[in-house]
């Protein structure tokens, strides 16, 4: 501001020639001024409050139900639109969303949906009114997800558990709906609640009037935020939904602008044009010096290291990798267990993730939060592999590789969670100190999902951190099922415990067969090895108050249980 | 002179279908780019069901006269990362490098010139040698740095200035300077110099015997005839302060085609890419185009060849 005084300080006698120049500086200069001030003003304004949110991208951009539910689209998809039940962030339990209740016959293969008949749709953008929201829109939105082209992860899960039969939708009134399964599924609700990636409601009228390009561009739902605007590339505004029948947010409005540079995102944190915040572990301490709070959610994934070819009783199974030595099943236990005690699991939590994660004894923790920890994921008895290079070289020998041997490894940066590439680095590291070289190949994470989805992975090993996914370890583990097209691995007899949890009506059963299935992933150390829980760390500029946030999620989530400052 | 117009024009076209061809081409000569878009472990069945969808296996001249057909009618393809259409896409980032192109170009003229002709006058002295190393400095010091630092002390330590984002012109003030730095330090340098020479010509020599003041002599002589090499230098540096957008917007987060450009080619966006590149190449084309059109104008000497040549 000062400079803009004083630029447009002092008379200067203009000759004809440069008053040309200067009316282009001055339209440049009233332009300019005219424009947004664009600062974060959350909570200490006068007028509306905006909070605003660094996010490294937006993803597609793209907001409709079945392709916006990347962890870049999921702020503004599940912003605007809600799921059917919501989840407690004290306790985790499922508590009523869209839906007031939900009930199973007795062997869990009927469940009946009763939704609030008091939620209206948000208007269109030119403030078109559609109504409330029914059990139609709900079927309508879950054939959404269910569309062959739909990204979600779990759309299998969906048409699986209606038997890709939409006629299993049973519309029973205006705001009851039953799913009639063709088996017993007792994990229904987790395939609706908000710890995960589920359907998100919108308007079926709204769809069927602008068509989807443009429902995409413009989400209409029920949700806390309604959407505002969006510039591709730079932001996406949402307004909050006044008087919303759940949470009206605090702040006015909730702008996501998109910093791909986090060095940028740091200063715009410092400087309070932005006010909160996903930094990566080594730029925390500056933000902290700087007066800035952070927030630490943690499990909000899973580093373990995948091991190529793990695709039993099918076409892709590398049965003579030496992990696997199908013909001597022993030997390849051996060398995964030389892969497991050569991982300084301490080191790696302690230096390079600021101890800001839990070392693991099992790989791919299904929940960040109810079952996160080592003796909920395998029981009292579950025991970290200890870092123990001479005892890795013994089992080489054992499993036939006395030389060590061999191997590839892919990384890429995962979105988020910019600590990946260092484990990485970590692990090959480790892994060469007991005599398997492994060679680094670099690409890209779309590069890695086309090589994880032509299960094209033999003799390659990799780091990952695999981000929770659903509450239910059923839900969960359903995704390394053959017919799930994004799976690491397959299951293969471990698939059996998925059936027996979906069997499984009572909660705590379907828990003690998911421990069951825990300690047998770490008898036998595999299907990946797990290395460590690791966290995501938010800055918060002065302006933002308490955060309800849910553990295991790693992007921004419930923002309209965001309080300003007091 | 109306020749000179369209041989001119005619080779500005020229240089554009040259140009459109070497950025199409671009990514043949790297290769396939079915190899960039897939990783290599895909299968060939996968691989040849992906170029006939993309249209790859055509021969390279369809698949150019194909892509250039569709730029000429606006149409640039779409985005692989988010299906939408470049053409939308470049047009909605055009005006935010527009508006920083446009600030750092003032500012380097508004400092540039009278920095340089400020230096030749007083040839020799601290005014002289700290405008040299102002100079020296804005062309050897990388962008990103200058940017960087800028951010640092303006916006973290001072709190003077936002450390990036578009909104009001405090936001533009940080990458304007540090878009123009580097062209403001090459003005400087070239206005010395076309100023030292003019101040050595019988002219200037002659409007001072005829006892004119210096303040006429310098912004009447001496400006306008050593101007012009500046001038041609401005389109050099119009098109330099577009590109140069590419450092400069990631560092200040500034909503531009070099944003756009940075995030697609990290997405390995290549319809988004070649866009690009092409309306960067188009802008060099035809700033080279004004510059010579206006030197023309400026200049009655080249007016006179260009009249007795035709």
């Amino acid at each position: 501001v000062h400079i803009l005084r004083n630029g447009t300080r002092g008379p200067r006698r203009r000759r004809p020639k440069t008053a040309l120049l200067g009316a282009v500086a001055l339209t440049l200069v009233v332009s300019a001024c005219g424009g947004d001030d664009g600062e974060g003003d959350a909570g200490n304004q006068d007028g509306p409050t905006t909070l605003v949110v660094g996010v490294a991208d937006l993803g597609t951009e793209n907001w409709s139900p079945y392709i916006g539910l990347g962890a870049g689209e999921r702020p503004v998809t599940y912003g605007v639109m809600e799921r059917l039940i919501q989840t407690d962030p004290e306790t985790r339990e499922y508590v009523p969303g869209l839906a007031e209740s939900w009930e199973s016959n007795e062997d869990s293969t009927e469940w009946t949906f009763t939704l609030r008949d008091d939620v209206p749709f948000h208007p269109g953008p030119d403030g078109q009114d559609y109504g409330m929201m029914t059990a139609e829109d709900v079927k309508f939105s879950l054939g959404l997800v269910m569309r062959d082209d739909s990204v979600l992860g779990r759309s299998d899960a969906y048409r699986q558990m209606i038997d890709n039969d939409m006629d299993n939708i049973e519309i029973v009134d205006d705001h009851t709906f039953r799913l009639h399964l063709p088996a017993p599924n007792a994990i229904v609700p987790s395939l609706f609640s908000s710890t995960t990636n589920t359907v998100p409601v919108t308007s079926q009228a709204y769809w069927e009037e602008v068509g989807e390009d443009a429902a995409s561009d413009y989400p209409v739902g029920t949700g806390p935020w309604k959407f505002d605007s969006f510039q591709p590339g730079t932001s996406a505004t949402l307004t909050a939904f006044e008087d919303h029948w759940r949470k009206t947010p605090d702040f006015d409005e909730i702008q996501y602008r998109i910093i791909p540079d986090e060095s940028a995102m740091l200063a715009q944190l410092q400087t309070n044009e932005i006010d909160m915040a996903a930094l990566p572990l080594e730029l925390v301490p500056d933000a902290e010096e700087q007066g800035l709070r952070v927030v630490s959610v943690p499990n909000v994934g899973v580093s373990s290291i995948y091991l190529g070819g793990w695709y039993p009783d099918s076409e892709f199974y590398d049965p003579d990798s030496p992990w696997i030595q199908a013909d001597n099943p022993e030997r390849g236990r051996a060398i995964r267990e030389a892969m497991s005690v050569a991982i300084d699991r301490t080191a790696i939590v302690e230096s390079l993730l600021g101890g800001q994660a839990e070392e693991v004894v099992a790989p791919v923790h299904f929940v960040g939060g109810i079952m996160a920890t080592n003796e909920e994921w395998v029981g009292d008895g579950a025991q970290v592999p200890e870092f123990d290079p001479e005892r890795a070289r013994e089992l080489l020998a054992e499993g036939g590789y006395p030389d060590g041997f061999d191997v590839t490894t892919t990384t890429f940066p995962q979105p988020g969670l910019p600590q990946a590439s260092d484990i990485t680095a970590a692990m090959v590291s480790m892994l060469a100190d007991v005599g398997i070289n492994v060679e680094t190949r670099q690409m890209q994470e779309p590069e890695y999902d086309e090589m994880r989805e032509a299960r094209a992975t033999s003799g390659n090993i990799w780091q990952y951190i695999q981000q929770p996914l659903a509450d239910e370890p059923a839900d969960r583990f359903s995704a390394f099922l053959p017919s799930d097209a994004g799976a690491e691995f397959f299951l293969g007899p471990l698939a059996e415990y998925i059936d027996r949890m979906r069997a499984e009506p009572d909660y705590e059963a379907r828990m003690g067969i998911a421990r069951e299935m825990g300690q047998e992933m770490v008898d036998c150390v595999c299907p990946a090895i797990g290395i460590a829980a690791v966290s995501s760390q938010w800055v918060m500029g002065p302006d933002v108050g308490d955060w309800q946030y849910l553990e295991g999620l790693p992007e921004i989530h419930n923002t309209e249980y965001i309080a300003p400052a007091s | 002179v109306g020749r000179f117009v369209f041989v001119r024009l005619v080779q500005a076209f020229v240089s554009l279908f040259v140009l459109s061809i070497v950025v199409f081409g671009a990514n043949q000569i790297v290769g396939d780019p079915t190899n960039a878009l897939l990783p290599p472990t895909t299968s060939f069945e996968t691989r040849e069901a992906f170029r006939e969808e993309m249209g790859f296996n055509r021969p390279f001249i369809v698949q150019y006269l194909d892509y250039m057909a569709g730029v000429l009618t606006g149409d640039m393809g779409e985005s692989l990362a988010n299906g939408r259409p470049v053409a939308e896409l470049i047009a909605g980032r055009l005006p935010a490098t527009m508006e920083l192109a446009l600030a750092s170009a003032l500012l380097t003229l508004a400092v540039g010139i009278p920095l340089g002709l400020l230096s030749s006058y007083r040839r020799g002295t601290w005014l002289d040698q700290s405008a040299r190393l102002f100079s020296v400095l804005g062309q050897s010091a990388p962008t990103f740095w200058v940017g960087i630092l800028l951010v640092l002390l303006f916006a973290v330590q001072l709190g003077w200035l936002p450390p990036g984002g578009r909104g009001g012109l405090a936001y533009l003030i940080l990458p304007a300077i540090t878009l123009a730095w580097n062209t403001v330090a090459g003005v400087t340098r070239l206005m010395r110099s076309s100023a030292l020479e003019t101040l050595e010509s019988d002219y200037v020599r002659f409007a001072r015997v005829k006892g004119l003041s210096e303040g006429s002599v310098m912004g009447k002589h001496v400006l306008r005839n050593a101007s012009l090499p500046v001038m041609t230098y401005g389109g050099v540096m119009m098109a330099n302060a577009m590109t140069g957008s590419v450092v400069t917007e990631a560092v200040f987060v500034w909503p531009g085609i070099g944003r756009l450009l940075i995030d697609a080619i990290s997405a390995r966006d290549y319809p988004v890419v070649q866009g690009t590149v092409l309306i960067f190449c188009a802008f060099f084309v035809v700033f080279a185009l004004l510059i010579d059109l206006l030197y023309l104008y400026l200049n009655p000497r080249l007016r006179a060849e260009a009249t007795s040549a035709a």
